[in-house]
């Protein structure tokens, strides 16, 4: 007789954090080998994430003015001064945020791609830990392929960069800049690497020896997840599961 | 005295990129619009004229967070407050994702209780970590993690009963 699968108050709680990126490693990993299994769990998943994101995207509504409160009662002429050399300084530093910006922006790629290769070089079972926040949609989605979450690192320049292991072996890298970034360079011959912003966030997507064209599917759906609303995403999500039944072991 | 001036100017900079946010996280816990946007206001008040301020933007997130919810509990707004509301056990983990739009899901968070709103508010829409979130309102983020969920059932309860198709639930072979 059928019997039917009811999820426990712990396992509801239990698949919310996971959707935060809130469990434990072990907890994380249990959670994503039973996301492989059970189509329920997997589709309650999606409804928690797609709650989610209804709910970062409510806007913030008609919000009151914030209240004046002045601390000086500097005389006129001495404020008018004040706004004119600011206004000068302002116009003398126009240019500074610009070349920071663009200094930053390469060593984005360039800490990514060191970043990826010292992952890519850890030991075949690396220590696992929790995705952070910032990419727990995204991990989600990959823990639906085998693709666990087992690295994580924040800069100090508030660079997310999560590492995957898939259950066929192969790496693939994560990385999230707070801003959006210029394209990364095509001739990566070594390695497949996408780059693409949404959100106002920088995303740049490592792979090492990932046969290209799974990789440009992964890449593809990703940016979708990340950019488009959620009608778009499902076909290329089922695509994507299709091909990753038969896919081929990573090529290292 | 310059110096105080751009320093003043900065402080309220810095508070202008988060006054949405905390305005929101007013109503949630006022529910009263204009009571919120009081506390707010006076909450605004006490951060720009304390004597400092946490450097850190995370730090300075929490303080201001914290010193709003304490003017909402010291002046006594959160008589309201629903304690223990029964939140629907979730017998059944299918519903409709079409539904999920920005309507539904706006009408849904006005109907949770205060305690689950603010969990809603604090994770969900203003990015802290269970532990941050738990820091803030004083409770074990075991707490956080069970009251959030039990929230998220009851939006989904909430959105099914008012105009979604409440999928059957599936039976696994045995």
């Amino acid at each position: 007789m059928p019997q039917v699968d009811q999820p426990s108050r712990s396992d509801w709680d239990r698949l919310n954090a996971f959707a935060d990126g809130e469990l434990a490693p072990a907890e994380q990993r249990a959670m994503a080998e039973r996301l492989a299994t059970s189509s329920e769990t997997a589709e309650a998943l999606r409804g928690i994430v797609r709650l989610k994101q209804e709910l970062q995207a409510l806007p913030a509504g008609d919000t009151p003015p914030l209240p004046s409160f002045r601390t000086s009662s500097r005389p006129r002429w001495r404020q008018v001064a004040a706004i004119a050399a600011v206004l000068a300084i302002a116009t003398g530093l126009a240019l500074i945020p610009m070349l920071l910006r663009q200094e930053a922006s390469e060593s984005f790629l360039t800490a990514s791609l060191t970043a990826h290769e010292q992952f890519a070089a850890m030991p075949p079972q690396p220590a696992a830990t929790i995705a952070p926040a910032a990419a727990s949609a995204i991990t989600n989605e990959l823990a639906r392929l085998g693709l666990l979450p087992v690295w994580q690192a924040t800069s100090a320049a508030d660079q997310v960069r999560v590492g995957f292991v898939g259950l066929r072996g192969c790496r693939l890298s994560l990385h999230i800049s707070p801003h959006a970034e210029p394209a990364p360079p095509s001739d990566q011959p070594a390695r497949t690497l996408a780059g693409w912003n949404a959100a106002g966030h920088g995303y740049l997507l490592i792979a090492s020896e990932m046969p290209p064209a799974r990789f440009e599917m992964v890449a593809g759906f990703l940016k979708a997840l990340t950019s488009e609303p959620a009608d778009k995403v499902a076909p290329l999500r089922t695509a994507l599961q299709n091909d990753w039944r038969s896919a081929q072991p990573c090529l290292a | 005295m310059w110096r105080d001036e751009r320093k003043a100017s900065a402080r309220r900079a810095r508070l202008e990129r988060e006054w949405a946010r905390l305005f929101r996280y007013a109503c949630a816990l006022a529910r009263d619009r204009e009571r919120a946007a009081d506390a707010a206001q006076e909450a605004a008040l006490r951060v720009l004229s304390a004597r400092s301020e946490p450097a850190d933007d995370p730090a300075y997130r929490r303080w201001l967070y914290s010193i709003l919810r304490n003017l909402l509990i010291d002046q006594g707004r959160r008589q309201q407050r629903e304690q223990g509301t029964p939140a629907p056990e979730p017998a059944d983990w299918r519903f409709d994702e079409r539904a999920l739009s920005a309507i539904t899901v706006r009408q849904a968070l006005e109907q949770l209780p205060v305690a689950m709103k603010e969990v809603v508010v604090l994770v969900d829409l203003d990015g802290f970590s269970y532990a941050e979130a738990a820091a803030l309102i004083g409770v074990p983020a075991g707490t956080v993690m069970s009251r959030l969920s039990r929230a998220r059932a009851m939006l989904l309860s909430i959105i099914g009963g008012a105009n979604i198709r409440v999928l059957p639930a599936r039976h696994a072979a045995g």
